[in-house]
């Protein structure tokens, strides 16, 4: 009960202070003279906002970029020898290598899920569509965490003569095979794809969502055209539809693999790296608490920023053409 | 504490708008009446609470007002709350290895009044040194889990008419023997999830004690002698000739590695069992079914596991236990509480309890709760090398990660020993 | 979360109806499309149901026989029990990590709303030097690996004694949600009709008075999207509560689970339990907003 309160003091601590801060701040601009009033406001307006992400994220990724030429302890400057350590090490490559499956399985199996679910309930009636899209979407109300002990749980294995309790061995061993460790099994990195479903289970409904918004604004002439001209279903889907649609997809890939490239949930609950199954989100994590070292963990993390940075190229030039255009 | 100019320029304008978010800050009571906070990894409502009461009595005893805040996952947070400047008074690490990684946080015993001469004097000899750097002593145990210890199921055992072995061939015709009966001899399990693998480093260190000797052991744990080298190598070989023989577990390697190790143990006394043997420390008891746990001295057998022949001439025994370490020696009730949670005064609630011993051999014997653990605490006096769980004393990225990760790979048969063993090597930090 | 969601803008909510081109269709094709659907809703739920199924049943029948299993006894009540939310709530700490997710993901969700709609609207109706600069930056900020700024910030809160505490991930939460909340609104507003704007200032309005009045009400379908977006988004965060929080006596629910994974080994009883328990506020405000989420990813990005 005690803690309950405490709680509920603890978020009108946090939510009024927030109000507060505004009040005074805009008290304060309106008791300047006029002149300096018109000047100043915009950046009172914006000035926190500006602090929040100048203070939280620009400052430490230079800070980041920084220590990432010291040593663990941040005292000792070592060069690059952190970068030269890491790509020499054969675990780091490693999840380097699993990482790339990720961007690449991921993204893919999350467009492609979600194409199917959206191209085929578009063929139902309203209310069956919606049905159907209900249930595909609710996992994006699910945590990594909460979705890695779903899928554990799915994956789970006993050795054989004990019973079972785990879905896919209980179907596998049904057909008389024995019992599999899934998630040991590196052999063509099935264990890595196994954790890589978890991820598109809970994409899917994201990616379906769009596409299908973008499939129904697909003008109905270009498809009445090319069926007079005799084209099939298919046809009609790959040469009218999706290039239609094609922006969208990007827009899709782009934000499954932003949110690919920082994996980390997964493995840390899953397999906690081993198995071969290691990615580089879940090796920043082990340096920096386990081992405690803030010179590897950084330059991991820079490493990270360099291969979002022609992600964020080519958000910023989007954001312009479109600003072009409005 | 490290603290440079950008820092400070970063927590002025962070403070700054924490005043203006509303700070819920706590004022610190100081003086005579400062209470003690002591932090710790030992967790589990039974275990935990065993704690508290034994806090309690240093309460009474030094009439400091001192808690316990325990926290399963001790080694993540010890670490942010130092790095953050929150260090709690006193901490009680799990690992020494850990607890000297932050010595410069640390207050030496020897600098502050808490008996450090008499303890030398009643504790086990050796436990002293895993806390020891550079001839300062920076921890000291305040209780132990010997781990080279076999389990079974007593009367099925004795019902089958097995015998406890007292050297390695005798293991080995034991285990070939149950076999012979149709039945699986071990159960093992590695599974303990993001720190799988730790048991089978423990069966490690006890073989290299076993075949290479406590010398050989203290050597290969400073890292001056090579997981890749033969003595390090033949001990993995016997390992792997118990865990990784056909038949002697359950589904064999993949099913070790993927069996959680106190599920491993409780299988020991399925009916019929699911195995006759199974090593693992004194406090696996607590994972045991608990009619078995009411009845431990007729259920439960153990024996220390054997030495082997022609590796070294006597039986020593690995084994584990939690250090204080005196963060803030500024408090002035935080040394007292010291010197008590180090003597051995400390814990008799803890001991009457079961599961783990005292580091004290002044300890008296006859306060442990069943002659089972009697026995292991007259054995473990007796014992003439005991020796710290050696992954627990290198340093993290060998012992709590590559250490680990080799067992597991290997185990589990995704590589062989020897790719294994040299990338172990690789991994230790130069 | 920082992703390249589209746009949001007013009045692009749904396009007009296409006869014809999604009418259902009949005949084989029609069952080879119901008959995969069906296969891919079952692929999306089964895992789901297995979870709740499992929660409720005992220890004994947990470890012994699949949780599919119940489908052929349903009713035999000796099965099924509520010990496991018991053990799992106060025993293992879930209803402590419960109300401390509340007490993170509460503020962490309205003070980013409050700060960004405030530059939003500066970003909209106030002209001043640096203003495109500003908005470039945030826009290239949505991408940013939130990683980089751990360790800084790790050590800055250190030395201020901020680690563990609420305000640490409030403040975390609220700058790594900053530039997506500032985007998001700001492009609504930018299609909100101009000429309210103008005739409030016309009746001498301030800017604090037009925002709050005017624009505030004006952006709600944006700021619940966008408020539903951060709820979800750090109630379901383990990264952040993590480092910042870590387990103990401030742990959120996900900690909480991610702790007990590792712990509880195969006690699946208590782990689905409280993986149900971590599942139903994000479930309850999906479900229940979800017609706002859904507009809130939508809007804007198939405007043609």
């Amino acid at each position: 009960m005690l803690k309950a309160i405490n709680a509920l003091l603890a978020i009108l601590a946090g939510v009024g202070g927030g109000f507060a801060l505004y009040l005074i701040l805009n008290w304060l601009v309106e008791r300047l003279p006029g002149r300096w009033e018109d000047r100043l406001k915009p950046y009172i307006f914006i000035g926190p906002a500006i602090v929040f992400v100048t203070a939280f994220l620009v400052y430490p990724a230079l800070r980041t970029a920084y220590l990432s030429f010291f040593d663990d302890e941040g005292e000792k400057f070592v060069g690059l020898a952190n970068y030269v350590e890491l790509l020499s090490e054969s675990d780091f490559l490693n999840a380097l290598f699993n990482n790339l499956l990720w961007l690449i399985v991921v993204p893919a199996g999350v467009v492609i899920a979600g194409l199917i679910v959206a191209v085929l309930a578009d063929q139902l009636g309203t209310r069956s569509e919606n049905a159907v899209k209900s249930f595909i979407f609710l996992p994006m109300a699910i945590s990594f965490v909460g979705a890695s002990t779903i899928w554990r749980f799915v994956y789970a294995y006993q050795p054989e003569g004990r019973p079972q309790i785990g879905l896919l061995n209980a179907v596998w061993t049904l057909f008389g095979a024995n019992p599999v460790a899934w998630i040991q099994i590196d052999t063509a990195r099935l264990n890595s794809l196994l954790l890589m479903v978890i991820m598109i289970w809970l994409q899917t409904g994201f990616a379906m969502v769009l596409l299908s918004a973008a499939i129904k604004n697909v003008p109905v002439e270009t498809l009445e055209a090319a069926r007079i001209d005799g084209a099939s279903d298919v046809q009609i889907f790959f040469q009218v539809v999706v290039p239609q649609i094609w922006s969208t997809v990007i827009t899709v890939f782009v934000t499954v693999l932003i949110l690919t490239l920082k994996i980390f949930d997964i493995i840390y609950v899953m397999t906690g790296g081993e198995f071969n199954t290691d990615v580089i989100g879940n090796r920043f994590i082990t340096e920096l608490i386990n081992f405690n070292n803030d010179g590897r963990a950084s330059a991991i993390v820079v490493m990270l920023l360099i291969a979002v940075i022609p992600v964020m190229v080519y958000q910023v030039r989007q954001f312009r053409q479109m600003e072009a255009t409005r | 504490m490290r603290s440079r100019n950008p820092l400070r320029l970063g927590a002025l304008v962070f403070a700054g708008s924490l005043v203006l978010s509303g700070c819920l800050g706590t004022g610190e009571e100081s003086g005579a009446n400062q209470p003690v906070e002591i932090f710790g990894g030992i967790t589990g409502t039974a275990e935990a609470g065993l704690v508290k009461q034994a806090v309690a009595e240093i309460k009474e005893a030094t009439g400091v007002n001192v808690t316990y805040q325990p926290s399963r996952d001790f080694t993540t947070l010890i670490s942010s709350k130092v790095r953050g400047g929150d260090a709690p008074d006193i901490a009680l690490f799990p690992q020494p290895g850990l607890l000297l990684d932050m010595s410069e946080d640390i207050t030496p015993l020897g600098d502050v009044d808490v008996g450090l001469d008499e303890i030398r004097q009643t504790l086990i000899p050796g436990l002293l040194d895993s806390a020891t750097k550079d001839g300062k002593v920076y921890g000291a145990p305040i209780d132990q889990a010997p781990k080279s210890l076999v389990w079974y199921p007593k009367k099925a055992f004795e019902q089958a008419g097995y015998e406890v072995p007292t050297t390695h061939q005798e293991l080995l015709d034991l285990t070939e023997q149950i076999k012979q009966d149709g039945k699986t001899p071990w159960c093992i399990g590695l599974e303990s999830g993001p720190d799988t693998g730790w048991p089978a480093t423990d069966w490690l260190e006890d073989y290299v004690l076993r075949t290479a000797g406590p010398e050989a052991y203290d050597q290969w744990v400073a890292g001056k002698l090579e997981f890749s080298s033969p003595q390090i190598t033949e001990a993995a070989e016997t390992v792997g000739e118990i865990m990784l023989t056909p038949g002697n577990v359950q589904g064999g390697g993949q099913a070790i590695v993927s069996t959680s190790y106190g599920d491993s143990a409780a299988q020991m006394f399925e009916n019929p069992p699911a195995c006759y043997l199974h090593r693992q420390a004194s406090f696996i008891t607590t994972f045991f079914p608990d009619n078995v746990q009411q009845n431990l001295d007729e259920e439960a057998g153990v024996f220390v596991l054997p030495p082997v022949e022609g590796g070294y001439d006597g039986t020593p025994i690995l084994g584990s236990g939690n250090f204080a370490a005196l963060f803030n020696s500024d408090n002035e009730n935080a040394v007292k509480v010291m010197e008590y949670l180090i003597s051995d005064k400390f814990g008799t609630p803890r001991y009457e309890a079961g599961g783990v011993l005292s580091p004290h051999t002044t300890f008296d014997v006859d306060k442990y709760p069943d002659e089972t653990t009697k026995e292991i605490a007259r054995q473990v006096n007796e014992a003439d090398v005991y020796r710290f769980d050696g992954s627990d004393l290198m340093p993290a990225e060998v012992g709590t990660g590559a250490f680990w990760t080799g067992m597991v790979d290997w185990v589990s048969g995704q590589k062989d020993l020897k790719t294994v063993l040299p990338e172990i090597d690789e991994s230790w930090p130069s | 979360m920082t992703t390249a969601t589209p746009p949001l803008a007013p009045h692009a909510e749904r396009a007009p109806a296409r006869p014809g081109a999604g009418k259902p269709r009949r005949g084989v094709g029609a069952v080879v499309v119901r008959l995969a659907l069906l296969i891919m809703v079952l692929l999306w739920t089964i895992p789901t149901i297995g979870l709740l199924v499992t929660s409720g049943r005992n220890p004994e029948v947990v470890a012994s026989s699949g949780w599919w299993t119940v489908l052929s006894s349903p009713l035999d009540f000796t099965q099924w029990t509520a010990e496991n939310y018991d053990t799992v709530l106060n025993a293992q700490g879930m209803a402590n990590a419960f109300l401390n997710s509340l007490v993170v993901t509460i503020p962490a969700t309205v003070i980013p709303i409050l700060v960004a709609a405030f530059a939003a609207y500066a970003f909209t109706y106030m002209r001043f030097p640096g203003r495109d600069f500003f908005f470039i930056v945030l826009v290239g900020l949505l991408v940013i690996p939130l990683q980089v700024a751990f360790i800084p910030l790790l050590q800055v809160f250190g030395t201020i004694g901020l680690v563990g505490t609420f305000p640490a991930v409030w403040l975390a939460h609220a700058a790594f949600g900053m530039p997506l909340a500032v985007y998001l609104l700001r492009n609504y507003m930018q299609g909100l009709p101009g000429e309210v704007i103008e005739s409030a200032k016309v009746d001498g309005a301030s800017h604090f008075v037009t925002f709050w009045r005017l624009i505030i009400p004006m952006s709600t379908p944006a700021l619940a999207a966008y408020a539903i977006f951060q709820f979800l988004w750090v109630w379901n965060d383990l990264l952040v509560a993590l480092i910042f929080l870590g387990p103990g006596e401030n742990e959120v629910v996900t900690v909480n689970l991610s702790t007990l994974v590792g712990t509880l080994g195969s006690d699946w009883q208590l782990l689905t339990a409280a993986a149900f328990i971590t599942m139903i506020v994000p479930m309850i405000v999906f479900l229940s907003l979800q017609r706002y989420f859904v507009r809130g990813l939508t809007a804007g990005s198939v405007k043609g």
